[in-house]
């Protein structure tokens, strides 16, 4: 699993200085399977559909295209992907 | 509206809620031929200081389900200027109520480490669950409503 993620995830690590370059890009959420990214949506919620709708059951990545992410807040200690 | 209410106890308010896969994961488990996993009960602590909601990791090995998200987070433990990265899951939340079951139906959650055994919970109810409910915190008679 960590794998498959961290293939997504290096995914839009390398594709995120393009994507930052276009205005037009801030604040949506990119959809990532494998090492492509298959498309930019308004919301997670319209992310999440699309990836449902086109991988199935099969693993994919959401990530909003921003510089700097407002992090959530927890009271406990989460699990820190390795 | 469906209504929870019980005694504070020392912990806090707790309840107590079922955890399984996405309506959306559901559907796609069926047109698949796939059983759907059983829902994983858990007690939990309804927790304002929290945005997120969070269930042990235990949790989404059982459902046999996958993150969807990685987005930042602070916590106990985490330097204010330095936030780490954690996983998003989407789920399903359940909480018996008034007679039957109530479900969130597509939720995001994050998952955490252990919790102290004297806690007794596997999970903790954020703000984000509060925002689509009402809390109602009687401290000083000792009793908590949560309606959704």
């Amino acid at each position: 699993m960590a794998t498959k993620m961290a293939i997504e995830l290096k995914t839009f690590r390398e594709n995120l200085p393009s994507l930052l370059a276009d205005p037009a890009k801030h604040g949506q959420f990119a959809l990532i399977f494998g090492e492509t990214i298959e498309g930019l949506f308004p919301t997670v919620d319209a992310a999440l559909e699309a990836g449902y709708e086109k991988f199935e059951l099969s693993p994919f990545l959401v990530m909003e295209v921003a510089e700097h992410v407002e992090p959530l807040y927890f009271s406990r200690n989460s699990v820190c992907p390795s | 509206m469906p209504i929870v209410a019980g005694p504070l106890t020392d912990g806090g308010a707790i309840i107590d809620l079922q955890v399984g896969v996405s309506r959306s994961r559901q559907q796609l488990l069926i047109k698949n031929g796939f059983v759907i996993p059983q829902p994983v009960p858990l007690r939990v602590l309804i927790d304002t200081g929290s945005s997120v909601t969070g269930f042990l990791k235990d949790v989404f090995q059982t459902l046999d389900i996958q993150p969807f998200w990685k987005t930042a987070i602070l916590t106990s433990s985490t330097p204010s200027h330095q936030p780490h990265e954690c996983n998003l899951f989407h789920v399903a939340i359940s909480i018996f109520a008034n007679g039957s079951v109530h479900e969130f139906s597509d939720h995001k959650v994050i998952e955490t480490e252990s919790f102290h055994p004297k806690e007794g919970i596997q999970g903790i109810v954020g703000r984000d669950l509060l925002s689509r409910c009402n809390f109602l915190y009687l401290g000083q008679e000792r009793k908590f409503t949560f309606a959704f």
